[in-house]
């Protein structure tokens, strides 16, 4: 690139956005961004049909297409992502509401801090494929062990932003409350909880990211069902097109739900403002 | 009403050096009684003995799992695993963030893609990593190096994205050449996230270097003791390689964060707008 490039400003535009690329009309982002998958998989295909690579190992994308849609006809696919979701779910229920109890326990009390500090930190810098090994002695090969360590993950995550919320409520906020004579639940609810929102809800989509996560792994390693167990089986067999069916699948429901709860997070900063404003 | 609970607990007090003393001492409460019952536990055989190993066990199996240095054998093994992994994924990550960051085509181009394979949780990419290219150390690697990749893409990309235009604007005016832009503006002001974005790579890969031990056997590494200690019953192993795991973690962590602060405190000023 030459000054003459830099001078006329071919990179730098008077835009809202510093490097123009999030402006560009709808259509043409989208066609763009669907200009690199293209390219791999005319890559893929081409691999596949001019044996490039061994079918075992690399199927075409006609054949992995032909088997996403045999998972779903059959019902497998479902079975499979249902298998996943339940145990996310019920994971995420459990963790996040401990992680919530104790992160809120550790935020507000300084001595329940100092008391649980120790231990919660110790735990936290194992990561959560540590406990595994420990769980597959102690409670066996079974869904336990996986609600367990996912909820672990949960947990932790929750527990931690909670907690830093919480403290990180600036001091004026807290005296603010002060000066109007709120009393302890009022200021709890109106002040320290709306200003703790946002790290609060980053600790939980953090905690479902990782939570769901460890359950690939867990079911890589334990599963009888589900997506994870869907990939080793594939692998197993040697039929890549399952384990590519599952990845995108692992990807796509990752990216649901993450979205839901970016959604869920805005539904609250519109009560958390508004509680301020009141 | 006021509420001295509530501003006492969250902001820090000073307090004498009886009240440290005292906090000490409650800090320690609960880490204390946890290992007293976990000695007691095994001591009178409250959990079953088959499994949970006592804490003199565990100290025993440590002694006699690094006679001839396995131990550090392992770490080693699984630390240069970890390193080759870290530097060929932080690399391509800063390339790829940097040129994603740099273009407005690039990144159109290459974004939705990006931050689709990002949604994939990481060790899904094991079986098929497996079936091309085996089991072997370039199969970890390559993992490894995968999850060093998307924390360094991701966010060299932001940094460069979030130059605050009014800083390009003034680049512009000084007519810059793209190599000054560079290294005065965009730099300075991407820093920190692309520090970051390494310092996240760092953590991951340490977790995934773990964690691909642990789905293909790989000789005296740390993943290797937690396998073996999980598939043997001897949870005392498995404890050995949980405080290997965590203390090397810890360690990163730290190392990783004490290295961005240096780095930050001698960062080139920035253009003033």
């Amino acid at each position: 690139m030459s000054r003459s490039a830099l001078a006329s400003g071919s990179s730098i535009r008077f835009s809202p956005r510093p490097f123009a690329a999030g402006r560009a009309p709808a259509p043409v982002r989208i066609l763009a961004g669907l200009v690199l998958p293209s390219a791999l998989l005319l890559l893929w295909h081409n691999a596949s049909t001019r044996g490039w690579a061994p079918p075992q190992i690399l199927p075409a994308p006609a054949v992995a297409w032909s088997s996403f849609l045999d998972l779903l006809a059959s019902g497998d696919l479902r079975t499979h992502v249902q298998a996943s979701l339940i145990r996310v779910l019920i994971s995420f229920a459990l963790g996040s509401a401990a992680g919530l109890a104790l992160g809120l326990a550790m935020g507000l009390s300084r001595r329940l801090d100092d008391l649980f500090g120790a231990v919660f930190h110790g735990i936290n810098q194992v990561p959560t494929l540590g406990w595994l090994p420990v769980l597959i002695v102690v409670v066996g090969i079974n869904d336990r062990l996986t609600h367990i360590l996912i909820a672990q993950a949960v947990f932790v995550s929750v527990a931690i932003n909670t907690q830093r919320g919480i403290r990180q409520v600036p001091e004026r906020l807290v005296e603010v409350a002060r000066a109007y004579r709120l009393s302890r639940t009022q200021s709890l609810r109106k002040v320290v909880l709306p200003a703790a929102v946002p790290q609060i809800f980053t600790g939980i989509r953090f905690g479902l990211a990782n939570g769901w996560a460890s359950l690939v792994v867990v079911e890589l390693l334990v599963g009888s069902e589900g997506l994870g167990y869907l990939m080793s089986w594939g692998r197993q067999a040697f039929q890549l097109d399952l384990v590519l069916v599952a990845i995108v699948a692992v990807g796509i429901i990752g990216w649901i739900l993450d979205a839901g709860l970016a959604r869920l997070e805005g539904t609250f900063t519109a009560w958390r403002t508004g509680e301020a404003a009141a | 009403m006021t509420f001295p609970m509530l501003q006492k607990s969250l902001h820090k007090r000073r307090g004498s050096a009886g009240a440290e003393i005292r906090r000490w001492l409650w800090k320690s409460i609960l880490p204390a009684s946890i290992l007293a019952f976990w000695a007691l536990a095994t001591r009178f055989h409250w959990v079953d003995r088959k499994i949970w190993a006592s804490p003199a066990q565990v100290w025993q199996a440590t002694l006699g799992l690094n006679r001839d240095g396995f131990l550090w054998l392992a770490l080693g093994e699984s630390l240069l695993r970890d390193l080759a992994g870290f530097l060929l994924g932080a690399a391509a990550g800063l390339a790829a963030g940097g040129v994603l960051g740099w273009s407005p085509w690039a990144y159109r181009l290459g974004a939705p893609t990006l931050h689709f394979l990002k949604a994939i949780a990481i060790f899904a990419w094991i079986p098929l990593l497996t079936m091309v290219f085996g089991i072997g150390e370039a199969s970890k690697i390559v993992f490894i190096a995968l999850a060093a990749f998307y924390p360094a893409a991701l966010n060299t990309l932001e940094g460069i994205r979030s130059v605050p235009k009014s800083q390009l604007e003034l680049a512009r005016a000084y007519r810059l050449d793209p190599w000054q832009r560079l290294r005065k503006v965009i730099l300075p002001s991407a820093l920190p996230s692309i520090l970051t974005g390494v310092q996240v790579a760092l953590i991951l890969t340490w977790l995934a270097t773990v964690g691909v031990e642990y789905f293909m056997s790989a000789g005296p590494s740390v993943g290797g003791i937690l396998l073996n200690g999980a598939e043997s019953f001897h949870l005392e192993i498995v404890f050995i390689g949980i405080i290997l795991l965590g203390s090397v973690g810890f360690a990163l962590n730290q190392g990783a964060h004490a290295l961005g602060r240096r780095l930050l405190r001698h960062r080139p000023q920035t253009l003033k707008a």
